[in-house]
C-alpha cells in the first residue's frame, strides 16, 4: 500500500516534472517541493494560527490565574487549562502537525530519489516496475547531474587549490535548517522552554546536516528548498522571530 | 502544553532510520554463476562459492569471511586455461584456483563499478566493462591493468560478446560498440534508441540484443548495420538466446517469444504472468525460463507447448543454464540461492544455501 499510494505516485510525479523541465532532475526536485508546500499550505497556516492562539492564551491573565489556583493539583490545573485552550480555539497538537506531515513526504521522497536514480541492476528493475505508462522509456537513463552535483551521491565540491572537497549542500542545509527553525516564534515565554527549544533546534540542525553528508544530495536539495520556503512562508505571515536566529542563548523570543 | 519536542523526536528518529537505511540500500544483487567440470561457481554478495554439481554441497568459498564492501554481481569467467576470474562491484578483480579457491592474484578497483562478466580476448587478456565508460584490459598472468579504452559516457551492465576480431559492448546509454582488439578503437558504434541492460548475444555473425524501449534487435557484427528489429510487449532486459532455428527473447511484461533469426518473424510466444528478467536456457528441444515471481516453466522449442512448471522460493534473475543433465537456476531469495532441477520434469534435485 505504501508503494502504491505514496512511493509510486511520488516517483511518477518527479518523472513528469523531469520530463517537463527538460530532463533536469534537480529542478524537478525543487519544483516538486514547491508544489508540495503549496498543497500543504492550508494545513501549515492553520497550524501556525493555532500556535499563535496557544501563545496568546498561555500568556493571558486567565491562564496564569489557573496556574495559581490549582498549583497543588496539577491534574485539575491541566484539565482547566485544556478547557481554556479549547474555548479559545487553540489546538495543543497543532504545532507539531507541519512536522508530522513532512514525515511521509520526506521518507517517500528519499525512497523515490533512490528509485529514480538506480545505482544497481536490482534497483533499476524495481524502478521499471513503478513507472506509469505515460513516461517515455527512451529517456532512460535519467540524468542525475544538477550543477556540480551527482544527485544520487552525497555532494562535495572540489575547488582547485583546496586539499579537501567542500560539502556545499550540507553547509546550506545547516544554515537554512537553523534559520527556518529559529524564526518560528516560541509558544511560551519561560526560560526553561526556551532552553528546551534551543536544544531541539541544535539537535535537528545537526541531524539534518549529518543526513546531508551521508545520503543522496537530491534529498539535501529537498531540505534546502523546504527550509527556504518555510522562511518565506513565515515572512509573508508576518511572524518571524529574527532575534532567535541570531541568538543562541535560551532566552525567549517572540514574533517581530 | 507543548507537543513540539515529541514531534521533533519522532522526526529525528525517522531521519536516523533513513541514514541507516542508506547504508544497506546498495547491498542488493542477484547472483552470478558459471559452470566447469563438476563444479558450479556462485558469486553472490560478498562471497564466491564453489558448489559440487552432483551433491549441491559447498566445496570451498572465497574469502573465508564475506566482505560487505566487495559485492559480486557478475558471472565468474572460467578462462581458456580453466582458471576462475571474478569481478566485484567495486571494480576489484580476483583470479582464483577453481579447485581450491586459493587466490592467485587480486587487482584492486579504482572506483569504476563492474557488473558484467569479464571476457577473454584471443591474446589471453581479460576485458571488463564498467560504469565509468571505460573498457578495462587486464593482464591475465598478473592482474595488472594494461590499459583502458574510453568509450564515452557509457554504463555497461550486460554481458559482452567476443569473436576473433572484436569485443562487443552494449550500454545503458543506448549504444553498442564494436571495439577492435588490434587497434583498441571502435570499428563502429550504433545508437539503438533504448537502454541495453542485459548485454549482447553473438551467433552466426549476428548480434542480438533487447532494449528498454521494447525492441529485439539484430545487427550485422561486421558492419553494425541493423538487420531487423521487432517490437516486444515490455522492457527487454536480457540478451536473446540463439539456439537451433530460433532466437528466444523475454521481456518484463512476462512474454517469452521465439523469432526467426533471419528476419525476426514470430514463431510462437507465451505469457508467463509475471515479469521475466532472465534469459532462457535451451537444451534437448526444450526452452527453460523463470519469472521474477519464482515460477519456472519448460516449453517445447518447436511450438511453445508448455511441458512443466515448478515454483521456486525466490525470483529468477540472470541466466538459466543446462549442464551435465541438470538445469541450474540462480534464485534471488533468502531460502536458497541456487537450485538444480531435472530438465525433463522440473523436479528440484537440490538447492544450495550460501554460508551466512
Amino acid at each position: 500500500m505504501w508503494d502504491t499510494f505514496i512511493i509510486n505516485p511520488l516517483i511518477n510525479a518527479l518523472l513528469f516534472l523531469y520530463r517537463l523541465l527538460g530532463g533536469n532532475f534537480g529542478l524537478a526536485i525543487i519544483v516538486f517541493t514547491i508544489i508540495i508546500r503549496l498543497i500543504t499550505y492550508p494545513l501549515t497556516a492553520s497550524s501556525t494560527n493555532s500556535m499563535k492562539k496557544m501563545q496568546e492564551v498561555q500568556g493571558s491573565k486567565e491562564w496564569k490565574d489557573l496556574g495559581k489556583k490549582y498549583a497543588k493539583d496539577k491534574e485539575k490545573m491541566q484539565a482547566e487549562q485544556m478547557k481554556l485552550l479549547q474555548a479559545s480555539g487553540a489546538n495543543p497538537l497543532g504545532g507539531c502537525l507541519p512536522m508530522l506531515i513532512q514525515l511521509p513526504i520526506m521518507i517517500g521522497l528519499y525512497q523515490s530519489i533512490l528509485n529514480v536514480i538506480p545505482s544497481t541492476p536490482l534497483q533499476l528493475f524495481s524502478f521499471s516496475q513503478r513507472i506509469y505508462a505515460f513516461f517515455p522509456v527512451s529517456l532512460i537513463p535519467l540524468s542525475k547531474t544538477f550543477l556540480w552535483m551527482n544527485l544520487a551521491q552525497p555532494e562535495h565540491l572540489t575547488i582547485p587549490g583546496l586539499p579537501f572537497p567542500i560539502p556545499v549542500l550540507a553547509i546550506l542545509v545547516l544554515i537554512t535548517s537553523w534559520v527556518s527553525q529559529r524564526i518560528i516564534p516560541m509558544m511560551t515565554t519561560d526560560a526553561q522552554s526556551g532552553q528546551t527549544n534551543l536544544i531541539m533546534n541544535v539537535f535537528m540542525v545537526l541531524l539534518f546536516t549529518n543526513i546531508s553528508l551521508s545520503l543522496a544530495s537530491g534529498l539535501s536539495l529537498y531540505f534546502v528548498t523546504t527550509n527556504l520556503l518555510t522562511v518565506v512562508q513565515y515572512m509573508m505571515m508576518g511572524r518571524v522571530a529574527w532575534r532567535q536566529v541570531y541568538s543562541i542563548s535560551p532566552s525567549a523570543g517572540s514574533a517581530k | 502544553m507543548n507537543s513540539r519536542p515529541a514531534a521533533i523526536a519522532v522526526l529525528g528518529l525517522v531521519s536516523v532510520m533513513l541514514a541507516a537505511c542508506s547504508a544497506s540500500a546498495s547491498n542488493q544483487s542477484w547472483s552470478g554463476f558459471a559452470l566447469k567440470g563438476d563444479m558450479g561457481y556462485l558469486a553472490h554478495n560478498g562471497l564466491v562459492s564453489a558448489v559440487n554439481l552432483a551433491t549441491g554441497q559447498k566445496a570451498w568459498q572465497y574469502p573465508d569471511k564475506a566482505d560487505t564492501k566487495v559485492l559480486f554481481y557478475a558471472d565468474p569467467l572460467v578462462d581458456s586455461k580453466g582458471d576462475l576470474v571474478v569481478a566485484a562491484y567495486n571494480g576489484s578483480v580476483f583470479k582464483l584456483d577453481p579447485a581450491s579457491g586459493a587466490l592467485k592474484w587480486k587487482h584492486d578497483g579504482d572506483g569504476a563499478k563492474i557488473i558484467a562478466s569479464l571476457v577473454e580476448a584471443p591474446n589471453g587478456d581479460y576485458y571488463a566493462s564498467s560504469d565509468s565508460g571505460d573498457l578495462l584490459i587486464f593482464d591475465s598472468g598478473t592482474g595488472a591493468l594494461k590499459t583502458k579504452i574510453h568509450l564515452g559516457k557509457a554504463i555497461a551492465w550486460g554481458a559482452m560478446a567476443v569473436d576473433a576480431e572484436r569485443v562487443y559492448v552494449a550500454t545503458i546509454e543506448h549504444k553498442v560498440y564494436a571495439v577492435n582488439f588490434q587497434s583498441g578503437k571502435a570499428d563502429w558504434s550504433l545508437d539503438v534508441g533504448g537502454s541495453i541492460a542485459g548485454g549482447i548475444t553473438l551467433a552466426d555473425g549476428k548480434l542480438y540484443m533487447g532494449t528498454f524501449t521494447g525492441k529485439v534487435i539484430a545487427l550485422d557484427a561486421q558492419s553494425g548495420q541493423t538487420l531487423w528489429d521487432v517490437k516486444a510487449d515490455g522492457w527487454v532486459w536480457q540478451a536473446p538466446v540463439a539456439a537451433g532455428d530460433s532466437i528466444f527473447a523475454t521481456d518484463l511484461s512476462g512474454a517469452l517469444r521465439a523469432l526467426a533469426p533471419s528476419d525476426g518473424a514470430p514463431q510462437w510466444n507465451q505469457k508467463l504472468g509475471a515479469p521475466v528478467q532472465a534469459a532462457p536456457a535451451v537444451d534437448g528441444g526444450l526452452v527453460f525460463i523463470g519469472t521474477t515471481g519464482g515460477t519456472v516453466r519448460a516449453y517445447s522449442a518447436a511450438d511453445g507447448t508448455q511441458k512443466w512448471e515448478q515454483k521456486l522460493e525466490g525470483g529468477v534473475f540472470g541466466v538459466l543454464r543446462v549442464f551435465g543433465g541438470k538445469l541450474y537456476i540462480t534464485v534471488n531469495g533468502s531460502k536458497y540461492q541456487l537450485a538444480a532441477l531435472a530438465p525433463d520434469t522440473g523436479s528440484i534435485t537440490w538447492t544450495y544455501v550460501e554460508p551466512a
